[in-house]
């Protein structure tokens, strides 16, 4: 039977302990993510927001759990999304058209697990009590998939996500939802790219591709949020994009595409596109907060003992625990009221943003970042004043540059084959209308087209 | 400390993080199909587009001019994949030795061939989406 | 269920005929695509058949006619006063101002001068209409762009003016107050009216402006998404006999409150000599989405300019001009203390007598939010008009929907459509 089981080491144990855990934080909070929001959407708005659903599911023997500030609606919502009937549309492919949210909740479940959470604990050697196995002690990491790949994982697994969203616009064959699939396809791909390289000015710092490292590299040189503040916006910035939050939520606009993508779903499968969206959210907080902000450390250069990464005490794997939740849950916040403060760009204007801005932005940092990290950085404090200045001397020559550049206007009308106010130019508008009674009332020149 | 391994055993959880995350979308796409009621209808089955039949087939050609957007990804991506590797060593690199100036010129003379590409295209007009 | 009239026929698709391409080679990649009637973009029941190439719109055909109610025919069955009650159904943004309007117009007809009170009140009430509608869609502007914030900015203030319209008349959402020659009645209260109008203009109007102008007016994408979108020369605008905020943005000075003033926007308003009520027109050269949010936003503070000038002034006196011509229900007092009254006011009330028009032809038209709202009334001297036709500014303004889209992408459709701020019921009518 050990023998059976011999994979079963600490980590592992913590690790599948850690994502149940995880997992359920996640999708409570990707629940009550809806709740805030539309809490934040409603005090910014001068509205009140969701507060009445309490837990009393109507059964009078719970009525102390009424009102509650509304912190039932969640729970309400779920409910009502499962008891909802599950309709297949008549022109769909109905197995891509079912599969489509299962595939785009799944990389959404999946993608946080190499974030390490709690850091390091010191895990005691214990006997487990029925299997008569005894695991060995030592330090494991609070973490679901502590594997070297690191955040490679964590790019690979989140970018999945899209094809769910396309798959589902595609099925659905409705021109709404393929032009939203089509939209999420192109800027997710867009968006790819920067995402990439201002991960690659950390990694190239840090110099591992460990999510400890980069917290241990954070600790002792200061967040990157503050060394490297213009590849901080840009992956937040990419960041919004891969979430399809405003302002690039095209692939879901709903005044322009309806209901985008999910026009054609309803139920839980409409649901589970939400709860996607939503755990990405804060999977991409989470990368944020892992990359730029330090990770589960409380304030940059001050090493408390309880979040040190030294630290491997249960106490202190809580403490970081909290720290980093609520890091993340900052993060979702910020997101949140970008949400509900700017308006949406347009699709060329969002895939210009990527290809003409961030994309050329990150490769002048990513190589003034590899110049300065082969003259050797120093270390501490002077380290992020050093890269700060840097930062901010690169952003007013770039501002300057920019502004030098000629400007190109993306908001003017291209003529197109048989438009009638803008046709392309020599050709010919055929003015005549086309039902046959009124084209007796009003003979027009030319020979009349053959139905 | 056992900080990341290349051991393949520690990708174990992976099964179990995966087996976990297909098992809650598959429960949730059966528990609602089994839960909720089924009415079917000629009109309900109808494709949405804002109350009208639909106009032919979402089934089409349509030019998002996506061909380009995609290969263009394509070698940029690859890049960047190639970068990662260098990015995570070179840091460790001992300062000031010839290796470190070998890295850094190699990856500059990569990141020039990715500008000049970038610039081919700028004039191109490969990033225009109008 | 889809819209179709001829449900044996199978569904009504009618969408223009595409042969205009039949005579260039099919590229295969154009599609047809239904935006409307039933599109959270098209605020009400527009419908628009799109031809797109990838995002671009190549051919924009709007159909009309799905808010169809018949408001004109029924003009034909309704008396002078009941009539009211439809056209304020027809743009519900501002039901006030087409009461205050179609009553110009029978006023007009039946050439009735109105008493210097009941001008005061309409000019306020106008005024306050043209807020309420100028707030949806600039609140609109930005909701169609995705800023849903802007759009409830925009509607917290439309309450307090739906509470005085409710106080004024008794009802919120359709006050119909007017009435041939004045007002179903005076004001509850004037003290508690200034008050309200006051308290709305500066503490609700004003505030909820400066919000959305913060928000959105130097903000880059609100400025990326519309400037330089449908731009409408100015004379295209003169061409297509556009009017309202649309041609002033356009660089049309026209307003009719200066061009063909009534109400207290003409001079000598109270027979007394008192001037006409001071404001600018404020005209744009650019022409585009922008600059009709701009005009929109000067306009309302223009506005509250204007309710400022008079809310301290109004005069007392009578309400509702009674006079010999007949025309005019007398107040209950006079119903009741004199003879005269009793039989005008039985002479109009009882269903074989009503009004003894002249058998003539009148048109009435003010400005209203949307630009000129008219109507043109044909009497053949009975109790209700041979004939009303109304001149719907929405109507007017949505030919150049077609022209402004075409060559724009899909989805600065919602930003030139709520620029346009299209009502359908008043389209369709």
């Amino acid at each position: 039977m050990a023998d059976l089981l011999g994979f079963v080491s600490a980590q592992f144990l913590v690790s599948v302990l850690v994502y149940a855990v995880i997992v359920h934080v996640l999708l409570a909070g990707a629940g009550y993510f809806t709740y805030l929001e539309r809490k934040i959407s409603a005090y910014i708005q001068d509205r009140v927001g969701p507060n009445r659903t309490g837990f009393d599911l109507g059964l009078p023997f719970l009525g102390f759990l009424k009102g509650l500030w509304g912190l039932g609606q969640p729970l309400a919502d779920g409910i009502k999304f499962m008891l909802k009937e599950d309709y297949t549309p008549g022109k769909v492919d109905k197995v891509l058209f079912t599969l489509a949210p299962g595939i785009v909740v799944i990389p959404a479940l999946i993608g946080f697990a190499v974030i390490p959470w709690g850091g390091v604990w010191d895990c005691p050697s214990f006997t487990i009590p029925l299997l008569n196995l005894h695991v060995a002690g030592g330090p494991v990491q609070i973490a679901a998939l502590p594997v070297n790949v690191g955040v490679i994982y964590m790019v690979a697994v989140t970018s999945l996500g899209v094809y769910g969203i396309t798959l589902g616009g595609w099925a659905s064959n409705n021109k709404y939802s393929f032009l939203g699939g089509l939209r999420a396809t192109a800027q997710m791909l867009a968006y790819e790219l920067p995402l990439g390289i201002s991960l690659l000015v950390v990694l190239l710092m840090v110099g591992s591709l460990l999510p400890m490292d980069i917290i241990r590299y954070q600790e002792a040189n200061g967040w990157l949020l503050l060394s490297q503040p213009i590849a901080a916006i840009i992956f937040f910035i990419a960041m919004l994009a891969e979430a399809n939050r405003v302002p690039f939520d095209n692939a879901e606009a709903e005044s322009e595409l309806v209901g985008g993508y999910h026009t054609e779903y309803n139920s839980m499968r409409f649901a589970l596109f939400f709860l996607a969206e939503y755990s990405h959210l804060a999977v991409s907080s989470a990368f944020f907060v892992l990359l730029f902000m330090g990770g589960f450390q409380l304030l940059p250069f001050i090493n408390d003992p309880l979040t040190a990464t030294g630290a491997t005490g249960l106490l202190a794997v809580l403490a970081k625990l909290g720290v980093y939740f609520g890091k993340v849950l900052f993060m979702v916040l910020v997101i949140m009221l970008v949400r509900w403060t700017v308006p949406r760009l347009r699709y060329d204007q969002v895939m210009s943003t990527a290809w003409q801005g961030l994309i050329p932005l990150s490769l002048v940092v990513l190589i003034a970042t590899s110049v300065a990290v082969f003259f050797g950085l120093p270390q501490g404090f002077s380290h992020v004043l050093l890269l700060f200045g840097g930062n901010l001397v690169l952003f007013v020559v770039l501002w300057y540059v920019v502004g030098r550049l000629p400007a190109y206007n993306p908001n003017r009308k291209i003529p197109l084959l048989g438009s009638r106010f803008y046709p392309l130019p020599g050709e010919r508008v055929d003015h005549a209308p086309s039902d046959p009674m009124a084209r007796e009332d009003r003979p027009y020149e030319g020979a009349l087209p053959t139905a | 400390m056992l900080l990341g391994v290349t051991d393949p055993v520690a990708y174990l959880p992976l099964a179990v993080i995966l087996m976990a995350a297909i098992g809650f979308s598959v429960m949730n796409l059966v528990l609602t199909r089994i839960l909720g009621p089924n009415r079917a209808g000629e009109t309900k089955a109808l494709t949405y587009e804002s109350g009208m039949e639909a106009v032919g087939t979402a089934r089409k050609r349509f030019n998002v001019r996506f061909y380009l957007i995609a290969m263009v990804f394509l070698v940029f991506d690859v890049e960047v994949v190639f970068l990662y590797p260098w990015a995570a060593t070179f840091a460790n690199l001992e300062v000031g030795s010839d290796d470190r100036l070998l890295w850094l010129a190699r990856i500059l003379f990569f990141l020039f061939t990715t500008i000049v590409a970038f610039l081919y295209g700028l004039r191109k007009g490969v990033f225009r989406f109008d | 269920m889809p819209y179709t009239l001829r449900p044996d026929q199978g569904y009504d698709i009618d969408v223009e005929s595409t042969r205009y391409l039949e005579s260039h080679p099919d590229t295969g990649d154009r599609w047809t695509l239904n935006f409307g009637p039933q599109h959270p973009a098209t605020h009400t029941t527009l419908r628009l058949v799109l031809e797109l190439d990838g995002e671009r719109v190549a051919r924009c055909t709007p159909h009309i006619g799905y808010l169809h109610s018949g408001f004109e025919k029924l003009g034909e069955a309704l008396d002078y006063n009941q009539y009211v009650t439809i056209v304020s159904r027809m743009n519900y943004l501002s039901p006030i101002a087409n009461d205050i309007c179609w009553h110009h117009a029978v006023e007009t007809l039946f050439g009735i001068e109105i008493t210097p009170r009941c001008k005061v009140l309409r000019t306020i009430l106008a005024e306050l209409a043209r807020i309420q509608d100028h707030l949806l869609c600039i609140g609109a502007a930005a909701l169609d762009l995705g800023a849903i914030t802007g759009f409830l900015y925009g509607f917290n203030p439309r309450e307090k003016i739906y509470d005085i319209m409710d106080f004024v008349s008794g009802q919120r959402y359709h006050p119909d107050w007017t009435r041939v020659g004045g007002a179903m009645q005076d004001l509850p209260d004037q003290g508690t009216f200034q008050r309200m109008v006051k308290a709305f203009c500066h503490e609700d109007c004003l505030p909820a402006i400066k919000d959305i102008e913060t928000l959105v007016n130097r903000n880059r994408i609100f400025m990326d998404r519309t400037r330089g979108i449908g731009v409408l020369t100015r004379q295209e605008a003169i061409a297509w006999s556009i009017s309202g905020p649309l041609a002033r943005s356009a660089g049309v000075a026209r307003d009719l409150r200066k061009d063909a003033p009534y109400l207290c926007y003409a001079d000598n308003w109270d027979g007394q000599g008192a001037p006409a009520v001071r404001f600018q027109v404020p005209v744009c050269q650019d022409g585009d989405v922008y600059a009709r949010f701009l005009v929109r936003i000067e306009e309302i503070k223009q506005s509250v300019r204007i309710i400022d000038q008079l809310i301290d002034t109004i005069p007392a006196g009578p309400l509702n001009a009674f006079t010999d011509s007949k025309m005019v229900k007398p107040p209950k007092g006079e119903v009741y203390g004199s003879i005269e009254g009793l039989i005008q006011h039985f002479e109009l009330i009882m269903s074989n007598r009503g009004w003894k028009p002249p058998v003539a032809e009148a048109y009435g038209c003010q400005e209203t939010a949307n630009g000129e709202l008219g109507y043109f009334i044909v009497s053949d001297g009975g109790p209700r008009p041979w004939r009303v036709r109304t001149r719907p500014p929405s109507f007017i303004n949505y030919q150049v929907m077609a022209k402004l889209t075409e060559g724009h992408m899909l989805a600065d459709i919602v930003g030139i459509l709520g620029s346009l701020n299209i009502v359908a019921a008043e389209l369709d009518r």
